[in-house]
């Protein structure tokens, strides 16, 4: 049943000017389907054109009003989940600048208000909500993992360190519970490269989860909530800064949403909040890392610019910048930056799992021919779900590459200054 | 019995109808006036042409053959043409030539328009008449 | 008949036209003082210029280079749109006659023809509406009517200056038509000659001003 009382109301706390202006004056020229990969990777299907899907549902929600019915949001969830990713593209394709991602997301949050929402969503908005991290994880697994991963640097490296809740530091990094679960290792290099930058920095042992799958579930207090837990524990650490693993939702939910849905007045978090791209960047052009000239990458290589680091973040040089330093042949994609094209897996599609996978790689279609044009072997990707995605596209389409985050590359490729090897192994060189 | 002669009657027919609509508007020049001013250049929309005649007793003459002294009182302007005083460009007369005419004509049949006694013609293409 | 249209009802018209228009900028402000704060949180003159200049100069965005014939009849149709209702000479003789004012006027014959580029060009957009599918799947019934009263003034002041058709009914047609344009400005999709501006540089606040990326 739906909860018009609920509906009404959120309609109305939504009705801004700028949502009034958008819907009002969309001449419907159709120009914005030139910029949805959706549309072009579904040889133009007129349905899955920008503006015909917020027509679909944020407009047809303000026109029917309470007469909307179950089935009209069992609609909307098709559109809103796996017809769109919020990638953000169309408002640069639309000649009136509507922002159309913006009214998706809030439709999304009014269908949520109605319970509509993906299953596997809402299971990691409940998550969040107990524990704090989308994957329900107790503070002890985290600790657990990161003194493992000490352990397992040991081989190689002396003298890493991986500081829980330590006090002043620089940075707070936070990271995503993907990581704790399925790839422990990236927690590890991130302790190499700081240790090796001699960085202060910490993991806390709450508010460490950057991601913010309640926003793309359309739960505004948990997506409030989530960024909050991060705000408030850096300010408690007094971090000067929130350093953000490498994720593109959770750039964009921190640096950008986050400040909007806890309601600081200026638009601005409360503690300045920098990507993991922005971070390696600086190590690079200070000197803190430095590249070894027999280890520089000689395959083409190219990069996957995230909508969420690159379009709605601002971060590309960043990226390409590091990739100087690492390699030989570069090949962009076409286009790139902030006009690059979405893989197909943002939007919270890619943690829903395997039964929607056949739907991200069709609609990945138009990234993998990106990326065979550039006849790169490997794909830079500072995004956990692009990573996934550009892996799943590698496989289907045969695209013959490897998928890495900067983190591994960076492993592989810098100097380890003397002080930082092994006795052993200092000795077996000898 | 002679046979009448119709291509002969057709003929100077047809020749003297066409002579008698030739020489009516010379006849009439008083009349119909053609309002083309050569200094406003080639006219952009159709010559307009005045029935001098038909606007006689309508009003009073010193409306349009106007003048004014210091005390700006009409004291009429004999049998004088617009452009004797209105130029192309507002010049010593502050009303150019084309507003001149366009506001006397159109201030009259405005008012005509209203009581619907002596209806003038007011839209642009009734006067400029292709 | 004429007395009325372009006497009482002309003046109903710019009322409504400039008074609604007015009234829903105040409006739409005073909202965007409570609910838009990112509106003003990022604003960026540099940004949002660029965001309005790259959309108001032909093929300077992304978007119109991918559909050039769109564009430029997009272009050709809001240039004569514009420029013809307001240049007409016999346009400005009336501003004159009434008001003592008046903008530089266009040669009749250009007039003429910049007339009759608004009809063809709108009927391309009529055109393109029916016949392009991600446009037409978009295009409700009253889409396609505002492109016929929006080209019906210059249908109508087409034909009443070249004195085809009836010639006293077309010219009150075509008084009609212009003051129901003017009319519809504020309340229809047509608002959007002034919202357009906002909307623009908004997202170029929006885009750049906040993430430092291209809204083009």
């Amino acid at each position: 049943m739906v909860d018009t009382v609920e509906l009404n109301k959120l309609l109305d706390e939504y009705d801004s000017a700028r949502i009034k202006t958008w819907l009002n004056i969309c001449s419907r020229c159709g120009l914005c389907a030139e910029g949805c990969f959706y549309f072009l990777s579904h040889n133009r299907d007129p349905k899955l054109s920008p503006a015909y899907k917020v027509k679909k549902t944020l407009g047809e929600m303000y026109r029917k009003r309470v007469k909307a019915d179950d089935r009209f949001f069992k609609e909307c969830y098709e559109i809103l989940w796996f017809q769109c990713t919020l990638c953000k593209r169309c408002s640069l394709y639309c000649p009136f600048g509507i922002d159309i991602a913006s009214m998706m997301s809030i439709a999304r949050n009014i269908c949520m208000s109605q319970g509509v929402s993906p299953e596997r969503l809402i299971e990691f908005t409940e998550n969040s909500r107990k524990s704090g991290n989308h994957m329900g994880l107790p503070s002890e697994e985290l600790i657990e993992v990161c003194e493992w991963m000490v352990e397992e640097t040991e081989d190689e490296y002396r003298g890493v360190t991986i500081p829980i809740d330590k006090q002043g530091a620089k940075y707070m990094y936070t990271i995503n519970p993907r990581e704790v679960v399925f790839y422990p290792q990236d927690i590890g290099n991130a302790a190499v490269i700081f240790s090796i930058a001699e960085e202060n920095w910490t993991i806390p042992s709450f508010g460490w989860d950057c991601t913010n799958l309640p926003m793309f579930a359309g739960d505004r207090a948990m997506a409030a909530k989530s960024v909050d837990n991060v705000y408030k524990k850096a300010q408690e650490l007094d971090a000067e800064k929130i350093l953000i693993t490498e994720c593109g939702h959770a750039y964009r939910s921190l640096a950008f949403e986050g400040p909007y849905m806890t309601g600081q007045s200026d638009g601005k978090p409360p503690v300045d909040v920098i990507h993991y791209v922005q971070l390696i960047d600086e190590y690079l052009k200070e000197g803190r890392l430095k590249i070894d000239p027999e280890k520089i990458i000689k395959e083409p290589i190219t990069y996957q610019d995230p909508c969420n680091v690159s379009r709605n973040g601002g971060l590309w040089e960043e990226a390409r910048n590091i990739i100087n330093y690492l390699a030989e042949d570069f090949r962009d994609m076409t286009p790139n930056r902030d006009h690059n094209h979405c893989c197909g897996g943002g939007g919270g599609i890619m943690p829903m799992g395997p039964d929607f996978k056949p739907g991200r790689m069709k609609a990945g279609r138009i990234k993998a021919e990106q990326i065979r044009e550039t006849g790169a072997k490997i794909v830079i990707a500072p995004c956990h779900n692009c990573f996934d995605q550009i892996q799943d596209l590698g496989e289907k389409y045969e695209l013959d590459i490897k998928v890495f985050s900067f983190k591994e590359l960076l492993l592989e490729t810098m100097i380890i200054p003397e002080k930082f090897k092994p006795d052993g192994k200092a000795n077996e060189k000898d | 019995m002679r046979r009448i002669n119709y291509t002969f009657i057709i003929k100077w027919g047809l020749l003297i109808l066409t002579l008698f609509f030739w020489i009516t508007p010379g006849m009439s020049q008083e009349d119909r006036i053609i309002m083309n001013h050569e200094e406003l250049g080639i006219h952009s929309r159709p010559l307009v042409i005045f029935p001098h005649n038909d606007h006689e007793g309508l009003t009073e003459c010193i409306r349009c053959h106007h003048d004014y002294d210091e005390y700006m009182t009409n004291i009429g302007g004999d049998e004088g043409k617009c452009s004797d005083c209105h130029q192309a460009t507002p010049g010593s007369n502050p009303i150019n030539l084309t507003k001149a005419i366009h506001i006397q004509c159109k201030s009259c049949h405005m008012k005509s328009a209203k009581t619907n006694v002596n209806k003038g013609p007011v839209m642009c293409g009734q006067c400029h008449i292709r | 008949m004429y007395d009325l249209i372009t006497g009482p009802l002309l003046w109903f018209s710019f009322i409504v036209c400039i008074g609604g228009v007015i009234i829903r900028l105040v409006y739409l402000f005073s909202l965007s003082r409570v609910k838009d704060r990112v509106l003003y949180n990022h604003a960026d003159a540099g940004w949002g210029l660029r965001s309005l200049f790259h959309w108001l100069i032909p093929f300077a965005g992304s978007a119109m280079r991918m559909q050039p014939v769109f564009t430029f009849m997009g272009f050709v149709f809001h240039l004569s749109l514009l420029s013809v209702p307001l240049f007409l000479s016999a346009h400005n003789i009336l501003w004159d006659e009434n008001f003592g004012i008046s903008l530089w006027s266009m040669p009749d014959r250009l007039a003429d023809i910049l007339s009759a580029v608004t009809i063809i060009s709108g009927l391309f957009l009529f055109l393109r509406r029916l016949s392009r599918p991600e446009v037409r799947i978009l295009s409700e019934v009253r889409d396609y009517i505002l492109i016929i009263i929006t080209i019906l003034p210059f249908i109508t002041g087409f034909l009443a200056y070249r004195q085809w058709g009836p010639y006293e009914t077309i010219f009150i047609m075509h008084v009609l038509s212009g003051e129901m344009l003017l009319i519809l400005i504020p309340f229809s999709k047509l608002s959007h000659m002034i919202l357009f501006f906002f909307t623009r540089l908004f997202i170029g606040f929006e885009m750049g001003g906040r993430r430092g990326a291209r809204s083009w």
